[in-house]
């Protein structure tokens, strides 16, 4: 592997962790959104 | 758009429903969410993965000390190329999506196509191994735990000197321990 693409496989790998963070918080909200607004906690008031 | 700004909305707005049940659903969410990405990482883990796209490779290691041997112990693709470590796996997992890329052009869609690549790969791989001095061996042989009483001669010759000082690692001198070695002229100390 040459240094640039060393540089290049480093830095996505490790921008992956907090992007795994923020998919996982966002699917994790997205489904209790989801739940929540089967009921009636989130129509319109 | 329209979705996720409804989205949005709803997650700004506050809940009516008990701080408890919001926490909780948080919690069985994140848990939910782990079990499934761990399970991810597993699966992509497993030797029936690898085979999907390195079937010559499979084939080979049967004949090898690494499938079978007197204590049953096995070492899977994975316990030699996918790192342990949290860190260093998700970035070698991340690395890896470059092979379903190569894969996807056909690198080594044949055999004789594998072939004549492989050497390359053998090549970074061990450059890898090097790197950090072969952790994943170390993984299970561990330097300190070698009985060299139960050694033969020619190991412990090469293992109370070389090995021992951190001039050499173990993929310096053991190559092709798990697989056929490409060809090795003008890979050093190879003749
Ligand atoms: C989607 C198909 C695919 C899967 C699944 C796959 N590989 Fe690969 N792998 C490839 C291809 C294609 C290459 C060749 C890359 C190239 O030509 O640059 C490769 C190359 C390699 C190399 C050579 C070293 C390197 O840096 O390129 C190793 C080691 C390797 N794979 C191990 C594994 C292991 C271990 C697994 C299972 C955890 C696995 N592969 C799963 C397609 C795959
Ligand atoms: C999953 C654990 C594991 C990993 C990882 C592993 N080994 Fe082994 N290795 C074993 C076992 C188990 C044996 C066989 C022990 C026995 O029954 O003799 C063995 C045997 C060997 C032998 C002895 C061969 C012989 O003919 O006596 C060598 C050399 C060796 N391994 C080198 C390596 C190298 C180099 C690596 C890293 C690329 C490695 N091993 C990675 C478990 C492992
Ligand atoms: C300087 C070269 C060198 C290095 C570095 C080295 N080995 Fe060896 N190893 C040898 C030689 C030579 C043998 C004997 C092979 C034979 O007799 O067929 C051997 C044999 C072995 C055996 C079989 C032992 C026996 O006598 O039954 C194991 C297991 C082994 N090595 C593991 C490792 C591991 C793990 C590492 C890295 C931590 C390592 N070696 C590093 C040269 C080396
Ligand atoms: C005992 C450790 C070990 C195991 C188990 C192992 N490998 Fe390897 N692998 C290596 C080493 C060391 C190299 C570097 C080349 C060499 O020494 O043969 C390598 C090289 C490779 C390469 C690069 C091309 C080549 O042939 O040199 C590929 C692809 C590969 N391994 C895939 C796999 C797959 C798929 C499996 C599971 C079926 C597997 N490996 C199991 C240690 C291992």
């Amino acid at each position: 592997m040459s240094t640039l693409e060393y540089i290049i496989w480093q830095i996505l790998g490790y921008s992956a962790m907090p992007l795994i963070l923020l998919i996982g918080f966002v699917g994790v909200s997205v489904f209790t959104v989801w739940i929540l607004s089967l009921t009636s906690d989130k129509e319109r008031s | 758009m329209k979705l996720v700004s409804n989205f949005w909305r709803k997650l700004c707005k506050p809940s009516n429903a008990a701080v408890g049940v919001v926490i909780g659903m948080g919690f069985v969410g994140g848990i939910l969410f782990w079990g499934a990405f761990n399970t991810g990482m597993e699966a992509t883990n497993s030797e029936a993965f690898c085979a999907s796209c390195h079937e010559p490779i499979v084939n080979e290691i049967k004949e090898t000390i690494h499938y079978s041997n007197r204590s049953g112990v096995r070492a899977i693709c994975s316990d030699c190329h996918v790192p342990h470590n949290w860190a260093d796996k998700i970035v070698r997992k991340v690395q890896a999506s470059k092979e379903v890329f190569a894969f996807v052009m056909g690198n080594i869609s044949t055999e004789e196509k594998f072939y004549a690549r492989r050497k390359h790969l053998a090549l970074r791989e061990w450059q890898r191994m090097k790197e950090n001095d072969s952790q994943e061996c170390r993984n299970c042989h561990d330097f300190d735990f070698m009985d060299f009483s139960e050694q033969g001669q020619r190991s412990v010759k090469q293992h109370s000197t070389a090995l021992a000082s951190g001039e050499k690692t173990c993929v310096d001198c053991h190559k092709g321990i798990a697989h056929q070695l490409p060809d090795m002229s003008d890979v050093p100390g190879w003749q």
